[in-house]
């Protein structure tokens, strides 16, 4: 069920959401998909507990009390392990709340875990967690895609009603694209990153992962907004508008016929609702992935530096000096996809190397400029979000330029700081097809609006 | 031996005096018992941001400009990374490509000017312990407390230049109340590096950092140290090796830390996480008002305004509330001359004795001021001054109050002297029967005398005239 849906039932008494969550653990349990590494059954319980007295005194706090939610495990919750999907956190427990969870649970929304994701982030198929594979709900042999896999699956097996996640070059949307759900990722500074475990801090954006556009604008509402603890928020709104013209591209490489095809049919029928459609080149992208590679990679050296052994995680007391001790806790904590980011990163920060990091700020500013150019003409952009069809599990573990090439339709969005969201475009066989709709910087809430339209009509044909 | 150019250059880290850590809010009081001033964000946990705290900026500036230096409107930060058990995020935010302020100098006694390359913002680190048992302990409560590095050119030429430069330093940042500055324990540490060249190479030599000098003594030693252990090696012919030399405080030697680790291994760049320090000209400006008179306009303006010479002036000027002190006390006093030994000496020894600030005296500005002018108004004398001054300092009493509680054979008015002489009159008939007699002489004996009698503590101008009076009669 989704928000309204759900809360309807609640405000009538249909059911209650200490019930909810019995039956979500029930179902968590049952389909065993891996989409979860903790649940936070005391949290759960109690908040359901208050949110179900208030719900019959009548007075609740907001349209999502008592609605249950998820958050991928690298958000920090008080109290509550952290793992970021690695070895080197696997005990870590935070001791401090992020400030996107802070003010779902003000709102009186109930925590039921902390979703299964790509180790620090960084992936696309989910298949890089120390915590295992996430299995995809319409195909169980199919990866649910990442790196918020767990949080996409969550929400597209109903586990929980919303879930957030981080998108840093498409980790919201692809997932969600492999999962027949919505995932939207703001205007780069709209939502606090107090919090999310960074992974490419010039990059990550807090992504919102619902059933439907309208329960992904109530989320967005109530995590946005000034925080004293994220100094990169800003939270200026461009000015409500209508939608009129849109671009679309003719021709992308690489891509999957069978995406092409729906693609295609999403265009026709948005000409058919009367926007204007047009084409556009985006021959920035093989550069994008250029630049979103090196910045992403120098920034999670960078960013990943911190888990030493020292403070918390894996500890290892036995070494021969310092740096034996770092190389083992980091040696056996990492996994080999983030091994293989911060050496990359740091080889690219090196001195000798400093012309990649400031080359990829140029490149940078030209997709930046890129893209605006575009906006200048046009409300917003249509793109299929993924290449391809949802892999088979194991299929591309071993090739990690194809695994990579699976952000190129996506990491623009974040180099060039727009908004960007996926909604179900329809099925090949019991495989979603997802189709991104990327709107100019600050157009977050017309983008939403937009796109709401746009899904009640995609709906209509099903 | 004296072929060889000494060139120095000196980096220095001041710690900023604020409430909180420079960016997050935890209190910046590093001595309190360990890791009780911590919070997530110093302590790097995972997903935490920095946000810079404004308190900095302003103390940051007033330096930068009382060093001559450009503030740049636009700065930012950026981060060192390298590891270390004391550093929690595996990096050190700071100021690299653009820091807050560049090119500005300190002129020293001789007239030479020691360009400032730049002063940039950063955060400290926590503390390494390492305990009897060889564990290795951590402290946090200094990581993220405010830092400001000020780094000059290779300007100095000797270790007495930089002693200079650092005590003006650290007499600035103190005036400006920008910082406490105590080297011992760590808010002001200075750190040269060093380099010898012979007189006619026109490139500097390799150089040589030294850390870990706790103190204005052990910075000279340190130099002259390395300077003579470069000097030695240079001479047999041997190279310099680009390192960084451990000042031992105990043995008073050196010995090499590491080697120097080179720019290219701290992989600078941008933070992210933070976004541009932007300062509008008001802003500047509005700092540049709230400046206050440095130590060095201080010293000149004394030595012209009061007479004093170099060193009296450099003495009181050292400190701001000294010199506010001495300012207020000798108000309408007329020969300062003859008080100002009083703030060269008598007070000083009054405050180290006790280890305090001016502001910690028993006694105010005021009553110092009614006994200055006691002294110029030859109403008590010198010794005697300086008598009551150690009372007033023991008792916070009022000078007056102090002459009066001497007991009634001491009080001091015209009665009372009166008295007294013709007691010596009388105790000396035939003394006071040859002056009469002519022999003058004897004038200079019977004014000695009655001093005695009052025990030095009278005005020796009204015994002269009163003595003079009686033996005319």
């Amino acid at each position: 069920m989704n928000i309204e849906d759900l809360r309807e039932s609640f405000i009538t008494g249909k059911v209650s959401p200490v019930e909810i969550v019995d039956n979500l653990y029930k179902k968590i349990d049952e389909d065993d998909l891996n989409d979860f590494i903790t649940l936070s059954k005391n949290i759960a319980y109690e908040t359901a507990y208050l949110s179900e007295k208030r719900y019959k005194k009548g007075d609740t706090v907001s349209d999502i009390d008592g609605i249950p939610f998820s958050l991928k495990d690298n958000f920090a919750v008080k109290g509550l392990r952290m793992t970021c999907g690695s070895k080197i956190l696997s005990d870590f427990i935070s001791p401090y709340d992020s400030t996107v969870y802070q003010r779902l649970k003000k709102c009186g929304a109930v925590l039921i875990g902390k979703n299964n994701l790509d180790e620090f982030a960084m992936g696309s198929s989910n298949e890089t967690s120390f915590f295992g594979v996430v299995k995809n709900p319409c195909d169980r042999e199919y990866v649910p895609g990442g790196s918020s896999g767990g949080s996409a699956v969550s929400v597209a097996s109903k586990h929980s009603t919303f879930s957030i996640g981080s998108d840093t070059g498409g980790s919201v949307r692809q997932p969600a694209s492999f999962c027949g759900v919505v995932g939207f990722k703001p205007t780069y500074g709209k939502i606090s990153r107090y919090g999310l475990v960074a992974f490419s801090s010039s990059l990550d954006t807090v992504g919102i992962i619902t059933l439907n556009v309208s329960d992904c604008k109530k989320v967005f509402k109530i995590v946005r907004g000034n925080d004293e603890h994220d100094s990169t928020i800003d939270d200026y709104k461009n000015e409500k508008r209508d939608l009129k013209k849109i671009c679309f591209v003719k021709d992308i490489p690489h891509a999957d016929l069978k995406v092409t095809k729906k693609y295609e049919e999403i265009c026709s029928k948005l000409e058919r609702m009367g926007f204007s459609l047009q084409p556009v080149n985006l021959d920035f992208i093989d550069l994008s992935m250029a630049a979103y590679k090196i910045q992403t990679m120098c920034e999670a050296s960078s960013n990943l530096a911190r888990y030493d052994g020292i403070k918390y995680g894996l500890q290892k007391v036995s070494g021969n000096d310092l740096f034996d001790i770092y190389s083992k806790v980091r040696g056996e904590g990492f996994g080999k996809e983030v091994k293989r980011r911060i050496m990359t990163g740091t080889y690219l920060l090196m001195y000798e190397n400093g012309k990649y990091y400031s080359l990829s700020f140029k490149l940078r500013d030209y997709i930046s400029n890129s893209v605006d150019r575009i906006f200048e003409n046009f409300d917003m952009m249509v793109l299929p979000t993924s290449l391809s069809l949802p892999f088979k599990i194991g299929e591309r573990v071993d090739d990690p330029v194809m695994m990579h090439l699976s952000d190129s339709l996506t990491a623009f969005a974040n180099l060039a700081n727009v908004p960007a969201i996926n909604i179900n475009a329809g099925y090949y066989g019991k495989l979603p097809i997802g189709v991104q709709f990327i709107g100019k910087r600050n157009d977050d809430d017309n983008l939403l609006d937009w796109v709401k339209i746009i899904e009640e009509e995609i709906k209509k044909d099903e | 031996m004296n072929e060889y150019i000494v060139t120095i250059g000196v980096e220095t880290h001041i710690q900023i005096k604020t409430k909180s850590k420079i960016f997050c809010k935890c209190s910046a009081e590093f001595t309190d018992e360990p890791n009780k001033n911590v919070c997530p964000i110093c302590m790097g946990m995972p997903g935490v941001m920095p946000t810079l705290n404004f308190e900095v900026v302003p103390l940051a500036i007033k330096t930068a400009l009382a060093l001559n230096c450009n503030i740049n409107r636009i700065s930012g930060f950026a981060r060192k990374n390298y590891f270390y058990p004391d550093l929690p995020k595996g990096y050190q935010i700071t100021q690299h490509e653009f820091p807050l302020a560049t090119s500005g100098y300190m002129q020293l006694r001789s007239g030479k000017k020691v360009r400032i390359r730049r002063i940039h913002l950063e955060e400290d680190t926590g503390k390494m312990i390492h305990d009897q048992d060889q564990n290795s302990l951590l402290d946090f409560n200094r990581a993220g407390v405010p830092l400001m590095e000020i780094v000059t050119e290779p300007d100095f030429n000797s270790e007495k230049e930089v002693i200079e430069y650092l005590e003006n330093l650290q007499r600035i940042v103190r005036y400006l109340d920008v910082s406490t500055a105590n080297m011992e324990f760590g808010e002001l540490r200075g750190e040269p590096n060093i380099s010898l060249r012979k007189k006619d190479d026109e490139k500097l030599g390799t150089k040589t950092e030294i850390k870990n000098l706790n103190s204005f003594k052990s910075i000279e030693k340190g130099i002259i140290l390395e300077i003579e252990r470069q000097k030695d090696l240079l001479s047999k012919g041997e190279k310099i090796v680009s390192v960084t030399m451990l000042f031992d405080e105990k043995k008073q030697e050196l010995r090499p830390m590491r080697k120097k680790e080179s720019v290219s291994e701290y992989r600078y760049f941008p933070e992210p996480d933070l976004p541009d320090l932007i300062l509008s000209e008001n802003f500047v400006e509005d700092v540049k008002k709230s400046i206050v008179e440095l130590p060095l306009q201080k010293m000149e303006r004394f030595q012209k305004d009061y007479g004093l010479n170099f060193e009296e002036s450099e003495i009181i000027a050292s400190d701001k509330d000294f010199a506010d002190f001495f300012e207020n006390s000798i108000d309408g006093v007329k020969n300062l001359k003859r008080v100002t030994k009083f703030f060269i000496r008598e007070i000083p020894a009054i405050l180290n004795e006790k280890k305090m600030g001016v502001k910690d005296l028993k006694f105010n500005h005021k009553d110092l001021n009614k006994l200055l002018l006691m002294i110029d108004e030859e109403k008590v004398n010198l010794n005697f001054a300086q008598d009551i001054l150690k009372k007033m300092s023991l008792t916070g009493n009022a000078p007056d109050t102090i002459i009066k509680s001497e007991g009634e054979n001491l009080s001091l008015n015209e009665k009372d002297v009166e008295n007294m002489i013709m007691e010596v009159i009388e105790e000396n008939g035939k003394e006071v029967e040859r002056y009469k007699n002519g022999e003058d002489k004897l004038f200079g004996y019977l004014v000695g005398q009655c001093m005695k009698k009052t025990k030095n503590r009278a005005n020796p101008k009204l015994i002269n005239e009163k003595l003079k009076e009686i033996l005319k009669k």
